[in-house]
């Protein structure tokens, strides 16, 4: 039997903006007495009028443009009608129509993810279920949420990962969202079915309450099971009203049928009559553009040009600070050896401690890269994380604890010819057989305190012991 | 719309949307509802084919706000309206049955 899985994933994140969508209240929720953020607008209450946040609008578009969307010059906001006491108005603040972004794409290892839309709409408030009844804090209520939905290209729960994170690292990249799937600032909701044997598309199912990576994608894997093994059982197939809703249970590690949707929902969208059209000029599409920062998948590439593995590649771009203070650093010196070099420090003995940002000066790397032949590169390594600890200059360090690497041909004949001297079994150890030179140059290091070059100074041992 | 557009069905639908309950006794809201359906119907007898919906009608557009935030009611206040509150939260009827 072949099995193919037919995967799209709807993704809210909430933007991190002061305030809310449609009004002045802070949009902060996170650990906040609960109802302390709220007025007449976001609890939903007659005669108030929504005003849109014109931040959140304009981070709905700059996060289009990094999906490669195109931008609707014209948009409007309407309303999507339903009962739920989490929804105070009975209708949520939304765009159908004309969305902000449309038709965009995100590609995962060659594969590409066609992106449906993002659009902007606002948070519901949150539900705490207690015995026998439902508690609602509406701090959450009128948070500014980005919807962006992708069609269903991808094709296994690995992948949504993949494309989770990539999605993830943009929106932090540009600095609208931490994207937290664990706080909730990032919620995802797969749609799921799949095709046997080319032929038979199992009903669609939408997966709701994933609150983890990992979630979603035993999610995923445990509904392709299923719907497979329920096909085989009562060979049901896809039709315009069998989609059903499934929940997630982190805990049982399963889905359940949370409600049979009532046909297909009918949520009445209109036009929001409250809130006039909103036009993006092609001026200001162009100067958002403009002002997008450089995205992961640019900085990959242009590290790989600089002769840096995939990985390191990788690794270095997947943090924006990271990146950037990598990025500064190269700017002192464009050459591939200094991007090595540094990639080496900084992803070395810099990234393995938790590391501040702010306290690395990218001065030094350019420091010790010039010095690089006087250094060992175990002392540089050293010299990269004390100048970070302490702030002090590497070289000044180096200078202080005569770590510089002895090459003045004078200084080093005269601490040669000491450990000739003192050991005269090595020497004539040395003479039966010249690879016992190893030991002279080891004793020439440690009188030297590790400042020998050890390729200089077995050069001077073989001359003084011709 | 036309006159019969309001069928049992519909009617039954429009009202669970709502959320309403309609008693036998008070069946005859249909065709109060219909009745209140052939008024606008006037409105067909326009020729609308080049016009474009209207959504608005003030000509405004990019009516936004700052991100700034303003003062918030107090609890006590966001809550005075609420049948039932329970620890600075509104109370309600539970949503979710919570046996999985």
């Amino acid at each position: 039997m072949k099995i193919t899985p037919i995967i799209g994933l709807e993704v809210h994140v909430e933007l991190k903006t002061q305030s809310k969508m449609f009004c002045g209240c802070s949009a902060d929720h996170f650990h906040v007495e609960a109802n302390t953020h709220t007025c007449p607008v976001c609890l939903g209450l007659p005669g108030a009028l929504p005003v849109p946040n014109k931040t959140a609008c304009e981070w709905c578009v700059k996060l289009g443009l990094a999906l490669g969307c195109s931008i609707n010059e014209q948009s409007f906001f309407e309303r999507k009608n339903y009962f739920y006491p989490d929804l105070a108005k009975g209708y949520q603040i939304t765009q159908l129509q004309k969305p902000f972004a449309i038709n965009g794409k995100l590609t995962i290892d060659d594969h590409e993810i066609r992106i449906n839309r993002a659009h902007m709409e606002e948070d519901t408030g949150k539900s705490v279920h207690v015995d026998g009844s439902t508690l609602l804090d509406f701090n959450r209520s009128g948070v500014p949420l980005v919807e962006i939905v992708s069609e269903p290209d991808i094709q296994s729960a690995k992948e949504a990962k993949k494309y989770l994170n990539k999605l993830q690292q943009i929106i932090r990249y540009i600095g609208i969202s931490d994207a937290d799937i664990e706080k909730g600032s990032m919620r995802c909701e797969p749609t799921v079915n799949v095709c046997i044997d080319d032929q038979f598309y199992t009903p669609l199912v939408e997966i709701k309450n994933v609150a983890s990576l990992t979630g979603v994608m035993n999610a995923i894997d445990f509904e392709i099971n299923r719907q497979v093994k329920q096909f085989e059982e009562d060979r049901q197939q896809k039709n315009s009203s069998n989609k059903t809703t499934r929940g997630w249970d982190a805990d049982k590690n399963q889905t359940f049928l949370q409600r049979e949707k009532e046909g297909s929902a009918d949520y009445r969208y209109f036009p929001e009559p409250d809130i006039p059209p909103i036009i993006f000029s092609k001026e200001k599409i162009e100067e958002i553009q403009k002002n997008l920062p450089k995205l992961p998948g640019v900085k990959i590439s242009e590290y790989k040009m600089l002769g840096l593995s995939d990985y390191d590649a990788n690794l270095l771009a997947e943090d924006k600070d990271f990146s950037e203070i990598f990025d500064k650093i190269i700017s002192l010196d464009n050459s591939n050896e200094f991007a090595k070099f540094s990639a080496n420090l900084l992803l070395g003995p810099l990234k393995i401690i938790e590391i501040e940002i702010e306290k690395i000066n990218p001065e030094y790397f350019k420091k010790l890269f010039d010095k690089k032949s006087e250094l060992s590169s175990t002392v540089i390594k050293q010299l990269i994380l004390d100048s970070y600890q302490s702030g002090l200059d590497p070289l000044e360090i180096a200078q202080k604890q005569n770590l510089f690497q002895i090459s003045d041909t004078g200084a080093l004949e005269k601490l040669a010819k000491e450990v000739i001297e003192t050991n005269p079994k090595a020497v004539e150890d040395y003479h039966k057989n010249p690879l016992a030179i190893g030991f002279l140059v080891g004793r020439l290091m440690k009188v030297s305190r590790g400042s020998a070059n050890p390729q200089s100074g077995k050069e001077i041992l073989e001359k003084l012991l011709k | 719309m036309s006159d019969n557009s309001i069928t049992d069905a519909v009617f039954q639908h429009t009202a669970r949307l709502s959320r309403l309950e309609i008693k036998p006794e008070e069946a005859s809201i249909k065709d109060q509802l219909i009745e209140a359906a052939k008024y606008v119907k006037v409105l067909d007898e326009l020729d609308t084919k080049d016009i474009s919906p209207t959504f608005q009608v003030n000509h405004k557009n990019n009516v936004l706000r700052q991100d700034k935030i303003e003062p918030s009611l107090s609890q006590d206040l966001a809550l005075s309206q609420a049948k039932k509150v329970s620890n600075g939260y509104f109370e309600t009827a539970p949503t979710i049955n919570k046996n999985k």
